[in-house]
């Protein structure tokens, strides 16, 4: 007994290990942390409330500092901006706006610049005078203290000032105000390209949601599919297994992985789950196990090795359990699968595979012409009505690189155990398809090359034995390979196409 | 606005708290706030604490190298004595060893000492404080019985909560914690030898108690019921709670307990006791969870429980989601309430 339970609590570890070895892989694409870009646009929002500019700080010309285009108080807030380097206090725009009338700007502007606290500054800051203030600054200076502003020499420098002031007062103001311009300018080129910035990371983020919507969509989607069959079992009474029992492992993310929009259905989501298993079911029986199926398809060697060259992207359609997506995978392509069955889907994307729930005319439908280097189809031709295989193959035409490769393997009925009993072993086949039949629907829509390849001998003891054109002609027909492909190359450009 | 965050630094032991102190942070940086961090390196030990207190009280944050601070943030003591007038206290827990936690028969005459100073430097600062919130209500109750201080308990969730999800259980009942004498993993084990149905124990988690609690399994003989997982990844813990029947969570006073928030985001009911602290204020007994006396024989009472009646179970794990998915716990939620002004 307790040995027993034992093994069932490791078992139980086991089954839950497994469970989040699937998880790790499952998990959704996260998108970063919020980027740089919301602090961008706070700091651009800062700025819009920022302080003219000059075109170089460090560097200010005359007519900026003098800012004949601006009003006092303007002129006073950028001298105290950009010589003293702070903004100005109410009890320095009272006094120089006091002095302003008598003195003049240019007068204004050497004292400020001469003032102990800017020649600290512009020293510090490695801002250079411009000349011509440097030259006012010097004159005062000669003719005695600033501030003494009474003396006649002052008097004289002032009344000098004033004259200069007045005969260059105009250019000074379209100086300033060109100046304004290009600083502004600069700052907003500057701008402009932190808000692409900004709109860019904004742009990519919004794809990463995109991406992470997609994937919470088609979780959704597989819920409600959960759902339906929970539901159903529910209301039919059954009584769920014990939670410990050895029952094979129920992946709870298998369905996670489940396309986006499978086609409506008719007979309801429970069905549908149902009608999947069971066909994922009927494929391990028939067709054989998944590494059966790898081992047959290494017959088609030479027909990838051709569309390798081709290009590297290959959809298989009806791709089933992905033994020829991984073959592909091996082989150096990057696959893509579509089926209709949501089961096998899943299984495939279990598995890491590129895989939609699709319909194969929709699917080659999306493709764009001449970008597919393979295009495959295993056991489909015999499902579909004839329109739909004739509107196959055009496409697939279509979808191809020119060089690339379609193949199309279905039952050969060949082979008369084939033709009248196994065929219809699967109850969604529709008729037989001869290898002629087949070969010319290729030619007809314009695949030069064309060769039917004969696969899978029935066993040995089907064959008739002994000798003689009566044996040989039964063994012919009971003994022929029971499946066969055409496998089609699109010709490359010059070579003739349309040779029905 | 320019807002400072204080927090504890205790170096390479990561915990809970470093998951809500970042936590805070990026939702603030997130909302267009400039906000930095300001950790207060914590060592244990009676006179680090109380150097560390003096050092603390010490700091003026209003205007901190010509940089104006608007506003702080404190969430951890001592870190809530620096000086602002506007401070804002998300109390996480105080200094515990010196009130829930306090024994007078067993402490030390250094803790016996440095009490009475916790306690009225608590008093001083935490009345200060502009606004005060509470981790969660045991954290306000505390703050209400031993200072006589109300705060309104603020929640915030638990990290990256859209992955918790439900699955079929598989007769497990889960419990992840570190290892730790006050988180009562014990306990559980102990009540393991008197379970009646098949129910299983899954604990995970690591810490200093590994070793005795294998021992102690050892010597109950409940080898086939318990199982001590050590550290699990992230998604083996999401892929636990999904699968379990329900989960326990029976520690001694815990302040907040994300574990709880996490079962009622798995939809599993919670089997915790009645001196649990935090959990108790997010269960409803018999609705959405069982609240226990701290014995063995009790919880295993409520694991049988959980089993006998698996639908009732899943039932009280649905009832458990629906109140968080009430609570409107989310990040959005605390940066308004701790920014309103």
């Amino acid at each position: 007994m307790s040995e027993s339970q034992q093994t069932e609590l490791e078992a139980l570890v086991n089954r839950l290990r497994d469970a989040a070895a699937t998880l790790d892989a499952e998990q959704p694409p996260i998108a970063p942390p919020i980027g740089d870009w919301r602090r961008q646009l706070l700091a651009l929002r800062e700025g819009l409330s920022a302080p003219d500019p000059l075109l170089d700080p460090r560097r200010p010309e005359l007519a900026e500092l003098l800012a004949w285009d601006r009003d006092a108080e303007a002129f006073l807030a950028t001298l105290y901006r950009y010589l003293l380097g702070r903004e100005i206090d109410p009890e320095g725009r009272d006094y120089y706006l006091g002095i302003l009338p008598e003195l003049g700007r240019l007068q204004v502007a050497a004292l400020l610049a001469d003032s102990q606290e800017s020649r600290e500054h512009c020293r510090h800051q490695g801002v250079e005078l411009p000349a011509g203030l440097r030259r006012v600054i010097a004159a005062a200076n000669r003719a005695g203290r600033l501030d003494r502003r009474y003396l006649p020499v002052q008097r004289l420098l002032t009344r000098l000032l004033a004259l200069v002031t007045r005969w260059r007062r105009r250019d000074w103001r379209h100086e300033a105000s060109l100046a304004r311009l290009l600083a502004q300018r600069a700052t907003w080129e500057q701008e402009r390209r932190e808000l692409i910035t900004a709109v860019l990371e904004m742009d990519d983020r919004q794809n990463q949601f995109g991406q992470r919507q997609d994937h919470e969509y088609a979780r959704q989607r597989s819920l409600w599919e959960q759902l339906a069959v929970l539901r159903k079992r529910t209301a039919s009474g059954a009584t769920s297994p014990s939670a410990l029992s050895t029952a094979p492992p129920t992946h709870p993310a298998t369905a996670q992985s489940v396309a986006s929009a499978p086609p409506e259905s008719p007979l309801g989501a429970g069905m549908d789950e149902e009608l999947d298993a069971y066909y994922l079911a009927f494929e391990a029986a028939f067709r054989g196990p998944e590494a059966d199926i790898a081992s047959h398809l290494d017959h088609y060697r030479d027909a990838w090795t051709r569309a390798r060259q081709a290009g590297e992207r290959a959809l298989d359609l009806g791709c089933g359990r992905g033994e020829w997506l991984r073959l592909l995978q091996r082989a150096g392509f990057a696959p893509r699968g579509i089926d209709l069955n949501a089961t096998m889907v899943a299984h495939c994307r279990e598995q890491g595979f590129d895989v939609a729930h699709q319909d194969a005319l929709a699917a080659l439908r999306e493709c764009e012409a001449g970008s597919q280097a393979l295009i495959s189809g295993f056991h489909i031709a015999e499902h579909l009505p004839f329109e739909s295989l004739f509107q196959l193959v055009a496409e697939a035409y279509r979808a191809l690189v020119p060089g690339g490769v379609l193949i199309l393997e279905t039952p050969n009925p060949e082979n008369l155990i084939v033709a009248s009993y196994s065929f219809y072993h699967d109850l969604t086949h529709r008729h037989p398809l001869t290898p002629p039949t087949l070969q010319f629907l290729l030619r007809f829509h314009g695949f030069g090359d064309t060769a039917i390849r004969r696969f899978n001998p029935p066993p040995e003891q089907t064959r008739v034995p002994g000798e003689g054109p009566v044996v040989e002609r039964l063994n012919a027909m009971l003994a022929a390979p029971m499946d066969y492909a055409v496998v089609g190359t699109k010709p490359m450009a010059g070579e003739e196409e349309r040779q029905p | 606005m320019r807002l400072l965050v204080t927090a504890n630094h205790t170096p390479f032991i990561a915990g809970g708290a470093d998951y809500h102190v970042n936590g805070l942070v990026d939702a603030l940086r997130q909302h267009g706030h400039q906000a930095e961090l300001l950790r207060l390196p914590f060592h244990y030990g009676e006179a680090e604490i109380e150097r560390l207190m003096a050092f603390t009280e010490g700091l003026d944050l209003r205007r901190v190298n010509d940089v104006d601070i608007d506003r702080v943030i404190s969430l951890q003591f001592p870190g809530y004595g620096v000086n602002h007038p506007d401070h804002v206290v998300w109390l996480m827990h105080q200094h515990r060893a010196c009130y829930e936690l306090y024994d007078p028969n067993n402490a030390s005459p250094a803790l016996a000492a440095l009490k009475p100073k916790v306690e009225a430097y608590d008093r001083h600062h935490l009345a200060k404080a502009s606004r005060r919130y509470a981790n969660s209500p045991r954290v306000a109750e505390r703050l209400r019985e031993y200072n006589g201080l109300a705060a309104q308990p603020l929640y915030h969730p638990p990290h990256r909560p859209e992955r918790f999800t439900c699955a079929a259980d598989w007769g497990y009942i889960f419990y992840p914690s570190r290892l730790e004498p006050l988180k009562r993993q014990a306990l559980l084990i102990e009540a393991a030898a008197h379970l009646t149905t098949p129910v299983k124990l899954l604990i995970a988690g690591d810490g200093s108690q590994r070793h005795t609690l294998e021992a102690m399994i050892e010597t109950l003989g409940v080898e086939d019921r318990v199982r001590l997982l050590g550290r699990i990844s992230e998604a083996e813990k999401l892929t636990l709670y999904a699968h379990a029947l329900a989960v326990a969570f029976p520690p001694f006073d815990e302040d907040y307990g994300y574990v709880t928030l996490e079962a009622m985001l798995s939809a599993k009911p919670v089997i915790s006791c009645t001196d649990s602290g935090g959990p108790t204020a997010f269960i409803e007994p018999g609705e959405s969870g069982w609240i226990t006396s701290p014995t063995p024989e009790a919880l295993a009472a409520a694991c049988d429980a959980a089993w006998q009646d698996r639908r009732r179970t899943a039932e009280m794990g649905q009832a458990a989601r629906a109140v968080y998915a009430g609570l409107d716990i989310g990040w959005e939620a605390v940066i308004e309430t701790l920014l309103s002004s």
